[in-house]
């Protein structure tokens, strides 16, 4: 795989990352907050992320077929 | 980007609301579309533009990305089914692996207050926690001819009764957690410790909730309808009170009354200053409007709800409908909120539930003492008058149901029989007047018909839904989600087979009422 691929990928898997915690970060005081919230229950952060993750999948492919559709 | 709109929702809601988007909020489009008007001047049109700059923007630029395809279409096929199947177990994560999960990880909703379940649980999982309690089915008959012919039957014997001349003023107290504690052990019963419930009780009230919810016991006294129609777990008040819906108040306020709420405690509490409009009250009295008003312990004390009760009496020309709701003795208890004036129990429990008895008694006795004195002051005041007072549910007394299995009045904590159970959810009921119109006796009655036999002693005439309501009451005069229990006392968990028919129109018309399209209104006009 080349590195280039290797990077895409760990932005595809990230980005949920990224979003919940720029989501919380805009309804909690700051970043120490977020991560405060994070550490308080992992499993809570483990489900976002999936959920979100599973999301962001499907939006990517459905966008994708209908990009190449039109 | 779906996240991003998502954000902005949430805070245009949370800024006009004060609560966040919630999974039921996709069902009021159509209201949305009506108060667009409303929400315009509200919204942030400068952020609103910002958001969707930046969406066109990466829509070019993932259009120019995607010209090169990195998956195949099997590979992408596979992704799509995987994730859907995992949204779906996830969304309704009730009764599967995803519920355990949260169990095990005491991964909890907070109803009562959603603005704290999202900062608690974070904006996506609040949402997602909430979910199973949106889907609500529609009744397969559910129709305007259904519904117009349930209205029809009970239209004709609504017509036989006739309004009494002088409609007496009705006072309803909700008092908090409010139980007969000498259930628990003969050395508490031998106390009695409330003797003017005792005096006056006429049955229990087989609440929804045990320790808490006590939206949902509201919303089955005043509106008739019932919480074992909608999702376990749900909240009446937050969840499907969005929208006018008739109830005691209205009813009341139709006929003349001034319909208040009075509670000692604060109005965004389960919603109730938005609730309470679409129910109908024509004034709520909330903690707010009692600055003067003293404390007992943590809560307000309950004699300022008594003083204000009077208050409204007095000083009000046309009969009124008032709902109180107590606060003082809200748990939890384990605390030595009342200090020297905490009464101590004789009974021998764990130091725990000792310190939890002593404070839920001393409230437990302020509450009777109010009711006496309101009593006493009706008995020489010149107008008809009625009292009703009840618990909402029995007192959450330590973890594990502490007390009460500590004290042998329930085996365990798990797989209670039907009687134990029951045993569970019931409260006194004290329904009292001062014009010597006879006190019946009711036995065990779910709160959703407690407000039929107020309409009855007030001698007025009932709207269709509570004739159907009483009629329904006849058969199954306990009807919750765990238990009911036959007029003839027989105690069962489902309903049986013969009034599966009623109780279907009983859906029919709480669908009509809450979600669907208010035939009830024009079949009964």
């Amino acid at each position: 795989m080349s590195l280039k691929k290797c990077l895409n990928w760990m932005f595809y898997f990230t980005l949920p990352l990224l979003l919940i915690v720029s989501m919380e970060m805009m309804k909690k005081e700051g970043l120490p907050e977020v991560f405060q919230w994070i550490l308080d229950k992992p499993s809570r952060l483990f489900v976002t992320y999936i959920f979100v993750l599973c999301i962001q999948s499907c939006l990517f492919i459905f966008t994708k077929i209908c990009m190449s559709c039109t | 980007m779906l996240f991003v709109f998502w954000i902005i929702a949430d805070n245009e809601k949370l800024k006009i609301l004060n609560e966040p988007l919630l999974p039921w909020d996709l069902f009021f489009i159509k209201q949305l579309v009506n108060l667009l008007p409303v929400i315009y001047k509200e919204l942030n049109i400068l952020l609103v533009l910002s958001v969707l700059v930046i969406y066109c923007i990466l829509i070019f630029v993932f259009v120019k990305k995607m010209n090169g395809s990195s998956l195949q279409l099997r590979s992408r096929l596979i992704v799509v089914i995987v994730s859907v199947i995992a949204i779906l177990f996830i969304g309704s994560f009730k009764d599967n692996f995803v519920g355990r999960f949260f169990q095990q990880n005491n991964i909890t909703v907070i109803e009562w207050d959603q603005k704290i379940n999202q900062n608690t649980n974070g904006l996506v999982l609040g949402f997602l926690l909430n979910i199973p309690s949106v889907l609500i089915d529609k009744p397969n008959n559910y129709n305007r001819s259904t519904v117009e012919e349930i209205a029809h039957n009970y239209t004709e014997k609504r017509i036989q009764q006739n309004s009494t001349t002088q409609k007496p003023n009705i006072i309803v107290i909700m008092s908090e957690a409010f139980w007969d504690i000498g259930n628990l052990d003969e050395v508490l019963a031998q106390e009695n410790y409330i003797p003017n419930v005792q005096k006056l009780q006429v049955g229990t009230v087989a609440s929804p909730q045990f320790g808490g919810g006590t939206a949902n016991v509201e919303f089955e006294v005043l509106t008739g309808l019932s919480a074992n129609l909608l999702p376990a777990g749900s909240i009446a008040y937050q969840q499907y009170v969005k929208r006018e819906t008739p109830s005691l108040a209205s009813i009341l306020s139709a006929e003349g009354y001034r319909s208040i709420a009075i509670h000692t405690y604060f109005k965004w509490f389960w919603d109730r200053e938005n609730v309470y409009r679409h129910l109908g009250f024509d004034q709520f009295t909330s903690v707010t409007e009692m600055p003067d008003a003293q404390n007992k312990g943590v809560y307000v004390a309950d004699s300022e709800i008594t003083k204000e009760i009077i208050k409204e009496i007095e000083g009000n020309e046309e009969p009124v409908f008032i709902y109180a709701i107590t606060m003082q003795n809200h748990g939890s208890y384990y605390d030595h909120r009342y200090e020297d004036a905490t009464i101590k129990v004789p009974s021998e429990y764990s130091e725990e539930t000792t310190v939890t008895l002593n404070t839920y008694v001393t409230g437990l006795v302020d509450a009777d003492r109010e009711l006496g004195s309101l009593v006493n002051y009706l008995n020489t005041f010149n107008e008809p008058t009625i009292i009703v007072f009840f618990g909402d549910h029995l007192p959450f007394l330590g973890a594990d149901y502490k007390a009460y299995v500590e004290a042998g009045y329930i085996d365990n904590t798990v797989n209670w029989s039907l009687q134990d159970t029951l045993k569970m959810k019931e409260t006194p009921l004290v329904m009292w007047n001062n014009f010597g119109q006879d006190n019946k006796q009711l036995g065990a009655i779910s709160t959703s018909f407690v407000g039929v036999e107020i309409l009855e002693m007030a001698g007025l005439q009932k709207p269709v839904l509570f004739e159907f309501i009483q009629q329904f009451s006849r058969e199954l005069p306990v009807y919750t989600s765990t238990v009911k229990k036959t007029m003839a006392g027989k105690l069962m968990e489902e309903t049986p087979e013969q009034l599966l028919p009623i109780e279907e129109q009983y859906k029919i018309l709480q669908y009509d009422i809450l979600f669907g399209e208010c035939y009830i209104k024009s079949a009964t006009n």
